[in-house]
């Protein structure tokens, strides 16, 4: 059972992941921002972030390497509507530092739950 | 002749002339023998003599004929038995044969009306006369009677008739006895006057002839004689002053002294007569000189004359102007001299060969240099030459030297501007022929008159219609029997187009024949006439549609990313909440099919987005090299067993491509294309028929065309993958929409118009491109193009597929 937060700007998407990780049984944060995303961690650090790379406010990828600074051990699951099938862009977020894995809209709950898993060990 | 002040009687015009010359031939001669039969009786011895002298005149005046009449006369005569002796017929035939002598060498030259010859005849009759009293002196010796016998003043009598019978003449005809005006010393000599004077003369003769009256006489006559003389010319008027002034002296015997006296006027008036001739003969030919020097000094051409040598004996200052020094300076030069080098053997040999020439004159020209100084100057010389006929009379040769420098300079510069001319033309022909646009000039009448080679071959004319001439109607009725109007276009409606598109300023494109596209327009010249341009559109139509098309394309997949990515976010929480639900639910209770159709539908959804994306997406290209025959033929293996089995598909692969040919894609990727056109085929075939792929190698793919993903760039070697079915094919707005992403011609409800889109992508992204070839019908080829990579950059031999840049 673990800190999860979540920084996504879709709500429906964001709410509907939170309930499938609450169902599995972990305690989850939500963002809808970049600057909430900012806010949730510094008053407590998750034991895990999933985050989309679109944000109205900012982009994920800068949030990604910001909360990586901050918290080099923080394991971040990146996803996103953006990648097109076969894009390198997956492979290239997927080499990115602090990130334990890379889906793309939409995920399946399994797929998320075994990520979520082996990044919590 | 000048006219005459003298007016003739109205009497003597209505003679004829010949009538008149028997008149005065006949009254001539009956006055003449009487006054000699009044002096000497009848049979009387001067009647021959007279006789003789007054044929001979008459021979004189009026040629030969007339004189052939006289002898006949004197004959006449003669038979009569009047005659003294035989021997007196010598002196008339003697005139006679003087006279013919006379005539035969004048060539019967048109006798000349006037005192001169009046003169003349004198001078004959003397000559006569002469011959006579040498005859006679011969056959009766001299003695006292000498002069009786010579006839001296009978003959000299009827010589005097002339004068009178002359006067008399001029009087009543004018014409054929015209008198001088005046006299060179302005003496009136008018017919009045000299008829009165030669009246008088004749009078005082027959007077003194008639009559011894004593030592005056002879006096007298001579003073009249001067008068006549007078009337004609002064200075036989002074000899017959002369004579008269002798025979005064002698005055002794009056037979002697009237004989003497008349022979001496008679001489005097001759010699007069004589010199007076040949005084005007010599004013005329000089003034004749004169007019011909200024003729020649002011002709315009150069004229030169040589003698039989070839020298020149004559030239007139513009001779000497083109040579180049003074026409005197040329006197005695060899004509062929003036020529250049090359010119001389010419002129020698023309010169030479006049000499030898047998035509009594003739013309030619010949044309070289002149060289006066150092600058040549081209000339033309006409040649004239005359030969008497009588041999002693030398050649004459004139050369008319014509300056042609200036003429020929002007001729050679006219035939540089022709050339030049000819070259401009035949610059415009080149350049209107490698025009791409088809030409045609039309004169202000709709004659064509200039087109070039692409005119005809655009309108597809025939070669008897592309001719100079041919009226533009005639063109556009052929056009109409091509069927370039529609069917079954009547005249008038031809016309109407006609003028459409010559006469209106048109920047539409015409559907043309064979699914062309052309252009027309005119364009008015100033003389009417007017330019018809036609332009063939048709390749810059395709390639517009072409451009089009790729931004169509372009902007489809634009949209299509942005949805798509829209959907995936919304797609995500449907997953998300049917997965949980699911998983909280019993299964096979209503809730849980319920959410499990729900997950059914998401995939489904999910499906057609990556799709679209597959679609619009611009990636980069794939790091796989892939050997391109092995893939496709993994590709149809594959294809083949979810294809219904009233479906056939070959595959032919062309030798051209190597085995080894290599392809930079994902070869899941072509086998999704080949999968989707090979679908798409059988769905246009319902199902049964035949697929064919066709492999074709050795083909280059132009960059900028079409969909290439990087326009602009080199060609590049490239297979072509052709999908070939037998189905109902499509039309050309079909053809324009197929690639576009839910673009379908299926049911509703069969396929997801994504297939060809998807493709097209896949096929964009690899850099090549997809082509359609395709008639309603007659099934459809869609050809795929794919770039293949360069050979050096293949892997070596034995290696497997691609996957492995990091060891290279």
């Amino acid at each position: 059972m673990a800190d999860i937060l979540i920084v996504d700007d879709n709500q429906l998407a964001c709410e509907a992941i939170a309930l499938v990780l609450e169902a599995a049984g972990h305690q989850v944060r939500q963002a809808h921002r970049v600057a909430e995303a900012t806010e949730a961690v510094a008053a407590a650090c998750p034991q895990l972030a999933i985050v989309d790379l679109s944000m109205p406010d900012g982009n994920g990828v800068d949030l990604i390497r910001t909360l990586h600074q901050s918290h080099p051990k923080l394991p971040i699951i990146l996803y996103s509507g953006y990648f097109a099938p076969e894009d390198d862009s997956e492979k290239r977020a997927n080499q990115m530092d602090g990130i334990v894995a890379v889906f793309k809209k939409p995920l399946r709950n399994a797929d998320l739950l075994a990520a979520i898993d082996r990044a919590l060990g | 002749m000048p006219d005459s002040p003298f007016r003739r009687p109205a009497l003597f015009s209505r003679l004829p002339a010949s009538a008149w010359r028997w008149l005065l031939f006949c009254g001539g001669f009956a006055v003449a023998g009487a006054c000699d039969a009044v002096v000497a009786g009848p049979g009387g011895a001067p009647l021959i003599p007279a006789l003789g002298a007054w044929c001979l005149a008459v021979g004189w005046l009026w040629g030969t004929a007339w004189l052939a009449a006289a002898v006949a006369a004197v004959a006449a005569f003669h038979a009569w038995g009047l005659g003294p002796a035989p021997m007196a017929a010598v002196p008339g035939l003697a005139a006679f044969a003087l006279a013919a002598l006379i005539l035969r060498f004048r060539r019967a030259v048109p006798v000349r009306w006037n005192g001169a010859a009046v003169a003349q005849g004198g001078g004959a009759a003397l000559a006569a006369v002469a011959a006579a009293a040498a005859a006679q002196a011969a056959t009766g010796g001299l003695g006292p009677d000498f002069w009786a016998r010579a006839a001296f003043a009978p003959a000299a009598g009827a010589l005097l008739w002339l004068f009178p019978l002359a006067a008399l003449i001029r009087f009543a005809e004018p014409r054929m006895l015209p008198v001088p005006p005046r006299n060179r010393w302005g003496w009136p000599s008018g017919p009045a006057e000299a008829a009165g004077l030669a009246a008088l003369a004749a009078a005082a003769a027959l007077i003194a002839q008639s009559h011894a009256l004593g030592a005056g006489t002879p006096a007298v006559l001579g003073l009249a004689v001067l008068a006549a003389a007078l009337a004609f010319n002064l200075v036989g008027g002074a000899a017959c002053a002369l004579a008269a002034a002798l025979a005064a002296d002698r005055g002794a015997d009056f037979a002697d002294a009237a004989a003497l006296n008349a022979a001496l006027a008679a001489v005097a008036l001759a010699a007069g007569g004589f010199a007076g001739t040949m005084r005007e003969r010599m004013d005329e030919t000089a003034h004749n000189l004169r007019r011909y020097r200024a003729l020649l000094e002011s002709l315009p051409i150069g004229l030169v004359e040589l003698d039989e040598r070839g020298l020149i004996t004559q030239a007139n200052p513009m001779a000497g102007n083109i040579v180049g020094c003074n026409a005197a300076d040329l006197l005695g030069l060899p004509f062929d001299r003036l020529g250049t080098w090359e010119a001389r053997p010419v002129l020698a040999a023309t010169t030479r060969a006049i000499r030898h020439m047998r035509q009594p004159e003739a013309r030619f020209v010949t044309s070289f240099l002149y060289r006066p100084d150092s600058t040549p100057r081209e000339v033309q010389v006409d040649w004239v030459y005359q030969r008497a006929e009588h041999r002693r009379r030398p050649l004459r040769i004139t050369a008319l030297i014509t300056d042609i420098t200036a003429r020929s300079r002007a001729l050679r510069a006219l035939k540089d501007r022709e050339h030049e001319l000819a070259e401009r033309t035949d610059l415009l022909r080149i350049t209107m022929d490698a025009l791409d646009h088809g030409l045609a000039a039309f004169s202000p009448h709709n004659t064509l008159t200039e087109w070039n080679a692409r005119f005809p071959a655009m309108l597809n004319l025939p070669s008897p219609l592309a001719r100079n001439g041919t009226p533009a109607i005639a063109i556009f009725r052929f056009l109409a029997t091509l069927g370039a109007f529609g069917v079954g276009v009547t005249e008038g409606k031809v016309r109407a187009r006609m003028n459409r598109l010559l006469h209106a300023p048109n920047q539409d494109d015409v559907p043309w024949l064979a699914g062309r596209h052309l252009r027309f327009s005119a364009h008015t010249m100033p003389d009417g006439g007017w330019v018809w341009r036609i332009e063939d559109r048709t390749e810059d139509l395709r390639l517009r549609d072409i451009e089009q098309n790729r931004q169509k394309m372009e902007a489809l997949g634009q949209l299509a990313s942005g949805v798509a990515h829209e959907l995936n976010n919304t797609l995500q929480p449907i997953f998300s909440l049917s997965e949980l639900g699911l998983s909280q639910i019993e299964t096979g209770t209503l809730a849980s099919r319920c959410f499990s159709r729900i997950t059914d539908a998401a995939e489904r959804a999910e499906t057609i987005v990556r799709g679209v994306l597959t679609f619009a997406r611009n990636a980069p290209a794939s790091d796989e090299n892939t050997r391109i025959i092995p893939a496709i033929h993994d590709a149809v293996a594959f294809i083949r067993t979810g294809l219904p089995p009233q479906i056939r598909l070959d595959v032919a692969v062309d030798d051209a491509i190597p085995a080894a040919a290599m392809a930079r894609l994902d070869r899941r990727e072509l086998g999704q294309v080949l999968t989707n056109l090979v679908t798409n085929a059988a769905d246009a075939m319902d199902h049964a028929g035949e697929i064919r792929v066709e492999c074709r190698g050795d083909l280059l793919l132009t960059p900028g065309e079409g969909d290439a993903a990087e326009p602009g760039g080199e060609a590049r070697p490239a297979v072509a993958i052709a999908v070939i079915d037998t189905g109902k094919g499509m039309d050309h707005a079909t053809k324009q929409r197929i690639f576009e992403p839910f673009f379908t011609t299926k049911d509703e409800g069969h396929g997801t118009g994504l297939g060809l889109a998807v493709a097209f992508g896949i096929v964009r992204n690899w850099g090549g491109r997809i082509d359609v070839d395709s008639d309603p019908g007659l099934g459809s080829t869609f050809t795929v193009w794919v770039p293949l990579l360069e050979p050096e950059s293949e892997p070596a031999e034995g290696e497997p597929d691609g996957r492995h840049p990091d060891r290279r």
